[in-house]
Parts: C-alpha cells; sequence; structure tokens
C-alpha cells in the first residue's frame, strides 16, 4: 500500500516537471521570438510544431559565425544607403530592389547565410524578432513591385522597413556577441 | 565690389561648424533649431558672397572647406558642449562612437535643413530629398521653401550688381574708360542671366 502512493507521487511529481519544464521552455522562446513565436504558431498551426521550428533556428544560428562590421564598413554602407534613399525620387522600385541588395550583402558580410529569403527571414528572426515582420513585408512589396502592383508609396514603406533592419544589421555588433551566447545556452537548456 | 565682402569669412566659419548638425544626423529637434533665427540674416548674405560669381556661388559654391565625410566627427565636437550642461539632450549623450553611421540613416524631419545654419545649399538639399522616404509632403513643402529661398536670394543678389553698375557709369563725369568697364560689367550680368534663362 505504501509503495503504490510512493510510486504514485513519484508520477505526480515527474508529471508536474515534465509540464512545468515545457512551460518553461515555451516562455523563454516566447520571450526571445516575441511576434515572431505567434506568427509561427499561427503558420504552424501547432504550438509544439512551431516551438520545434524556433528551436532548429536557434540551433542553426549557434552554428553561424556572425561577425561585426568594422567602423569603416559601417560608415561606408551608411553612406551607401543615403545615395539609394536620395535616388529613390527618381528610381522607386529600383532604388526598393537596391536597398534589398545592401541588406543581403551586410547579412553576407557578417556571415549569414543569404542564399534563400526564408533563410535569411529565419536567422533575422534569431537575431532581429521584432525586425522580421519589416523585412517580410518589404520583401513581399517588392514582389508585387516587380509586377507593377506597388504603388509609390508601397514602395516608400518597402523602403523605409529595410532601412529598420539595415540600421539594426550595422549597428549590432559587440552587443550581437553576447546576444550569440544567449543563443547558445538556450538549445542545451532544452536539452538538459 | 559690395559690402557684404569684410564680414564673410566670419560668417563661413559658423556655416561650416554647423554643417550637418541638425541635417541628417540627429532625430531630436531642439538640435534643429539652434541659432537658426539669429543667424538667419547673416547666413543670407552667404549667397552674395563673390559678387563676382553671384548665381553660381549661391548654388555651387558658397562654402569651399566643408568636409562631408568628416560630419560625424563635426557633430561630436559640436554637440557635445550643448548637450552635456543641463543633460537635456539624452539622444546626443547616448550616442556611442560606434554607432554613429547608423544615426545618419535615422528618419530625417525635412524642415530641419531649412535652417540656414545646416550647412551649404547642396546638403541641405540632399538631406531633404533623403527625408521623403519618411515624410513626402512635408518633404515637397521644404524643397519648395528651400527653392524660393535660393531664387530670391539669386535674383536680389543680381539685382544688387546690376544696380552696382548703374551707379558706376551715369554719373556726367564718367570717362570713356569707365564707360568701358560698365559695358564689360553688363556683358557679364547679361551672360550670366542668359545662362540661367537658358537651364
Amino acid at each position: 500500500m505504501t509503495w503504490l502512493l510512493v510510486v504514485l507521487a513519484i508520477v505526480v511529481v515527474l508529471g508536474i516537471a515534465v509540464v512545468a519544464f515545457s512551460q518553461l521552455r515555451s516562455r523563454s522562446l516566447k520571450q526571445r521570438f516575441g511576434p515572431e513565436y505567434d506568427h509561427m504558431v499561427d503558420e504552424q498551426g501547432d504550438r509544439r510544431s512551431a516551438e520545434a521550428e524556433l528551436r532548429g533556428r536557434v540551433k542553426r544560428r549557434g552554428t553561424l559565425e556572425i561577425r561585426e562590421l568594422e567602423p569603416a564598413a559601417r560608415e561606408a554602407y551608411a553612406q551607401q544607403w543615403l545615395t539609394v534613399q536620395q535616388r529613390f525620387i527618381d528610381e522607386p522600385e529600383h532604388t526598393v530592389a537596391e536597398a534589398d541588395g545592401l541588406v543581403q550583402t551586410v547579412m553576407r558580410e557578417r556571415g549569414y547565410p543569404v542564399d534563400e529569403f526564408d533563410e535569411r527571414v529565419e536567422m533575422m528572426s534569431v537575431d532581429h524578432p521584432q525586425l522580421v515582420d519589416n523585412y517580410r513585408t518589404a520583401h513581399t512589396i517588392q514582389l508585387r513591385s516587380e509586377e507593377q502592383a506597388a504603388s509609390t508609396d508601397d514602395l516608400r514603406e518597402a523602403f523605409q522597413r529595410y532601412r529598420a533592419l539595415f540600421s539594426e544589421l550595422l549597428a549590432d555588433g559587440a552587443d550581437a556577441e553576447s546576444e550569440a551566447g544567449d543563443e547558445h545556452d538556450l538549445p542545451e537548456r532544452g536539452a538538459r | 565690389m559690395t559690402t557684404h565682402e569684410t564680414d564673410r569669412p566670419a560668417d563661413y566659419d559658423s556655416v561650416d561648424e554647423n554643417d550637418q548638425v541638425g541635417g541628417r544626423d540627429d532625430p531630436t529637434d531642439e538640435q534643429y533649431d539652434r541659432g537658426s533665427d539669429a543667424d538667419a540674416d547673416e547666413q543670407y548674405d552667404l549667397g552674395s558672397d563673390a559678387d563676382a560669381d553671384v548665381a553660381d556661388a549661391s548654388i555651387r559654391e558658397p562654402v569651399d572647406d566643408a568636409v562631408d565625410e568628416d560630419s560625424d566627427e563635426l557633430d561630436d565636437t559640436d554637440f557635445e558642449p550643448e548637450a552635456e550642461p543641463d543633460g537635456s539632450d539624452p539622444v546626443a549623450i547616448d550616442r556611442t562612437p560606434g554607432s554613429d553611421p547608423v544615426q545618419k540613416l535615422a528618419p530625417v524631419d525635412p524642415e530641419t535643413a531649412l535652417d540656414p545654419g545646416t550647412g551649404r545649399y547642396e546638403d541641405r538639399w540632399a538631406a531633404i530629398q533623403a527625408g521623403f522616404i519618411d515624410d513626402p509632403r512635408r518633404t515637397v513643402e521644404s524643397a519648395s521653401t528651400l527653392l524660393a529661398e535660393v531664387w530670391d536670394e539669386t535674383v536680389r543678389t543680381l539685382t544688387h550688381e546690376r544696380e552696382g553698375v548703374d551707379g558706376r557709369w551715369q554719373s556726367t563725369e564718367s570717362s570713356t574708360d569707365d564707360l568701358r568697364v560698365a559695358m564689360q560689367d553688363y556683358r557679364d550680368l547679361y551672360a550670366r542671366f542668359m545662362r540661367f534663362r537658358s537651364t
């Protein structure tokens, strides 16, 4: 009788531990990804696969070695961006495409994989989750503009959104290193 | 040739220091406004500099030693003394040297470039044009204002010059050589005016 109670108690404690652990893990993912977390839940349809996907991204991000830009490069890219921005009034579509190109150039230089848009979004969602939505929206507008289906104001918005991400990519450096440290921790914490 | 020449170097210097200050880098309004009104009249003379070549000077080359590339450094030396004493400008204080280039990308307030203290016309125009991304309507308003400013100033200066030549030959005591020189001056003004008309 007593050993039955002991077994029951162990089962209950284990159950609580499992639930608590997965809640903790959810919360940390939620905190880390913010709106991107909800976006993934919407997209995947359920929490479990959304979380698996996000954890996968963190893991992949952990394998990358992200570099900081040299101050001179930073300055040069900022200048390049301004030059493009000033030309917006002459060639809105073209400058939006150039803005996208500059974003990718800086990503590549910093060590991100850039071949596929999805890949870029995923890595940005890890390092700059609050800006991923900007990136997606800008990209969507740009695709529409290739079919001449984007208004000038849409293009202006796309340009602004690319700029938000671009500034962030230029700005972060030293502090990105410490974030990267956290990223390494996260999947391990989950595995333990 | 005109009365403005003596003050000019001082004006230039002050313009230089302010060059770019509010132009692109700083999202705070306080910085933009500084000195604008008090300096406005002085700065106006900027374009009437070198009456020898007014139309060109006011548009292209009022200041030849402004250094675009160094704008960030200029900013730093410019901002800090102003921002620190009362601590009222956290943005200027918080800026770390490393993030400075990125500040350039901060949304531009097009009206800031209307402050004559923000530098050469071409820099002010460039700053306005970059602002289109953030506020198209106000950018266009600012462009209109800046164009009107350059326009009026140029007309004023040309008129002033023409009247200067008028005064140099109309006296009955003018020699033939005075008239010859006046004829040359008119020819130069005429050529510049026609160049204007043709563009």
